[in-house]
């Protein structure tokens, strides 16, 4: 009982244990696409170390040499245990929990208990989702995506897969209410809207669409259930024939409903990855280049007017389905649009520098690292908005560079960077910077060979779906080459992670004490202790004076001034 | 600073006008909302698709349908007039609404399960026609918003520490919640046996 009123009702504890899961999934979406990226470098080749150990019968891998249906579920599975389980988690779940409170200068979130509940749901629909690979026939084979009529007709492993993508939505319901409760609701006074961080903000908005766009995929998922469960036909067409079959199924649905319902939660997904990552690099640049946050209300109401947007061009992704020119017109308009918001909020990053006494610590350089990284995703997203070029690059590796120099180059390196920024606060103790120098060169380096080359294939044609990697078309054999660059490059990414790990573990036990406030910063959490008070965060009551970043304020003492600090008598 | 509430559980805020629960509940309806848009949009695009879908019907008799949307209305007009009681401090009276309320709840969930089981009886099961697997699954959904309104009459039922505020807030929340349920069987029953 104790426990359970100490820890389980702590904003902080809860967002400690969506790190620790999340980044377990990360881990293990990470292992997958090693195990992937092996067979398309290098097709029919058992995996080195791990092929030794497996038996020349194992179903799934005998000798090691992966097969061509486990390849599929192990698609399915990264993509699946990437976004849902591990990115969205560690952002909302871990970033959002610990910190929105304590930047709103509040004592917990609005709803202690449910964000433990939310977190139980998060944990029981990976598990679900894991289970599946214990089950007759493997887990999910039909993409992240889980495209109709191949997801309706597979293996059980795909009700596995829809029973997670339910409870992820409670999950989700439960940290965006959350969050958004407290944000509107807990802020300490003196905190009006435009005081608050621009994390706060990033938060707040990711949490709207998660709120609004999740449902669609548990409505998605729920009408899939019934059509592999009662037998409906909601995604089959009459008279599908497959195998050279025909279905047994009343038929008169429509394979297209599903896309629909996915795109129009996966393409503001993609928003609710990005959003909290600017969030978090907003509050490290203006740190650490001593000057405030350029073109800050510009920066919120761009991030208001890409949330509202993000629901309107989710048919982007749905080019090739032959939707007719009016509506392809519509969606690339609204595509092309959505990228002004991106490009206001990336261009004050950017000149916020500028003027600045930057200090190259490691989150900074996670930070200005993350910058052309973003870029890069965002700049080969452009030709995926246009109808004519999206539907020769729609099914190559270009998409997969596009997509994961975002979420990797932009995401990922966030987070990192907003590890090794808030670290202190969480622990009371510093990292170390030698470590975090290796993990981030090494790092900064092979994302790129990884991802860089995943485009120059994508031009070329690489079709992205091929088990072998697409040796069996011409053009693939002439770019075959790179994804042997691709694959070493994605093995010393995962070596370049181990400084990484050690650090945090390291630091946790060892690391030298950070003090209150070790990087000099303006907003609320680093007035209370380092960690934070269990009950209650802070030590007194915050009262709020002034903006999110004001560095290096005219006249001012030290180059940095509080939010909680008023100017005094 | 050890409190005992967060701040803004029981009394509202001054200037969003709202305590913490009501905001959260609106948001969780607009989640909800979002949900059944999904679902009636998946009901319109199959409908637009299908060629004969009016030769489908529900085999019941619409009385039936009707009761049930009865039901659910009675205990959402319940609601408020528990709230009220709740309000001036007549808290059995609150909680004896609640109890009204439970009934009627088990009485609308009994009445969906006689239509399922009626359609079911006629070989209408959800692999005959995709009408019928919505319709089973409309049903079915409604019947689960139902089951968690009634969820929250027994856990507030039997809540030791209730409370004035807890109560009173209480009451209106549920209200809020069992007034969109009643609305969303209205269009369960529209959608089924008017349209």
């Amino acid at each position: 009982m104790r426990l359970y009123s100490t820890l389980f009702k702590d904003h902080k504890f809860i967002a400690k244990l969506y790190f620790g899961t999340a980044l377990g999934m990360l881990l293990l979406g990470f292992g997958i696409a090693l195990i992937m990226r092996w067979q398309l470098a290098y097709p029919g080749s058992p995996l080195p170390v791990l092929g030794h150990w497996l038996d020349p019968n194992h179903a799934w891998m005998p000798g090691g040499v992966l097969q061509p249906e486990f390849y599929n579920q192990l698609v399915a599975m990264h993509g699946s245990i990437m976004v849902f389980f591990a990115v969205v988690p560690i952002l909302l779940g871990g970033f959002g929990n610990y910190l929105v409170p304590l930047m709103l200068g509040a004592p917990n979130l609005a709803f202690p208990r449910l964000a433990f509940l939310g977190y139980l749901s998060y944990l029981t629909g990976a598990l679900t989702v894991l289970t599946s690979f214990f089950t007759r026939g493997g887990p999910a084979s039909a993409g992240w995506t889980s495209y109709p009529p191949l997801s309706v007709l597979d293996s059980p492993g795909q009700s596995f897969w829809l029973a997670g993508m339910l409870l992820v939505y409670l999950s989700s319901l439960a940290i965006s209410v959350n969050l958004l409760v407290s944000i509107v609701q807990l802020r300490a006074p003196g905190m009006h809207f435009m005081r608050l961080p621009y994390f706060v903000w990033s938060q707040g908005v990711a949490a709207f669409l998660l709120l609004l766009s999740f449902p669609s995929l548990a409505a998605a998922s729920l009408l899939q259930w019934m059509d592999r469960a009662t037998g409906s036909s909601f995604f089959l067409p009459s008279g599908l024939v497959m195998g050279g079959e025909t279905v047994e199924a009343a038929g008169g649905g429509s394979a297209l409903l599903w896309q629909h319902l996915f795109w129009f939660l996966a393409h503001p997904e993609v928003y609710v990855l990005l959003l909290p990552a600017l969030g978090i690099i907003a509050e490290i640049i203006p740190n650490n280049a001593r000057r405030p946050l350029w073109g800050y209300r510009g920066m919120v109401y761009a991030t208001l007017f890409l949330g509202l947007m993000s629901f309107l061009v989710w048919a982007h992704h749905m080019y090739l389905t032959n939707m007719g020119a009016v509506l392809s017109r519509f969606f690339q308009v609204t595509t092309t649009i959505i990228s002004v918001p991106s490009i206001v909020i990336g261009s004050s990053l950017v000149v916020t520098l500028w003027g600045g006494a930057i200090r190259f610590t490691p989150p900074m350089l996670f930070a200005l690292a993350f910058l052309p990284l973003f870029a890069i995703g965002g700049l080969t997203g452009l030709p995926l908005a246009l109808p004519s070029t999206n539907i020769v690059l729609h099914d190559t590796f270009y998409v997969v560079g596009h997509f994961h120099y975002i979420v990797v180059g932009g995401t990922l390196f966030a987070v990192f960077a907003g590890i090794y920024y808030w670290f202190p606060k969480v622990t009371g103790k510093r990292m170390s910077t030698l470590l975090a120098h290796l993990h981030f060169w090494p790092s900064l380096l092979l994302v790129n060979g990884i991802f860089f080359h995943m485009l120059l294939q994508g031009m070329a044609g690489v079709p992205r779906r091929m088990y072998d990697g697409g040796i069996t078309y011409a053009h693939g054999q002439e770019m075959a080459h790179l994804h042997g660059i691709v694959t070493i490059s994605a093995y010393l990414f995962a070596l370049a992670q181990l400084p990484f790990i050690i650090n945090l573990i390291w630091s946790r036990y060892r690391g030298r004490p950070a003090g209150k406030n070790p990087w000099h910063g303006v907003t609320l959490e680093w007035s209370a202790p380092s960690p934070p008070l269990r009950h209650g965060n802070f030590r007194h009551p915050v009262q709020v004076h002034r903006g999110p970043s004001e560095y290096s304020v005219p006249r001012s003492q030290q180059d940095f001034s509080p939010q909680h600090e008023g100017d005094g008598p | 600073m050890r409190r005992r509430h967060l701040p803004h559980d029981i009394h509202p805020r001054r200037d969003t006008g709202q305590y913490n629960a009501r905001l959260g509940l609106w948001l969780t309806l607009a989640s909800l909302v979002m949900f059944l848009a999904a679902l009636y949009s998946a009901y319109a695009m199959l409908r637009y698709n299908t060629d004969n879908w009016a030769a489908f019907r529900v085999t019941l008799s619409p009385g039936w349908g009707l009761v049930g949307l009865v039901f659910q209305c009675a205990i959402a007009m319940l609601m408020p007039w528990g709230w009220r009681q709740a309000c001036d401090g007549r808290f059995w009276m609150a909680w004896s609404g609640l109890g009204i309320c439970l009934l009627l709840g088990l009485l609308a969930l009994g009445n969906f399960s006689r239509q399922m089981y009626g359609l079911a009886q006629d070989g209408l099961a959800p692999a005959r026609h995709n009408f019928y697997a919505l319709f089973h699954l409309f049903t079915g959904v409604q019947m689960l918003f139902i089951g968690i309104g009634m969820f929250f009459c027994v856990v507030y039922l039997l809540s030791p520490g209730n409370k004035q505020y807890r109560l009173r807030n209480r009451m209106e929340c549920l209200g809020i919640y069992l007034h969109f349920v009643a609305a969303a069987g209205g269009l369960h029953f529209t959608l089924f046996y008017v349209l």
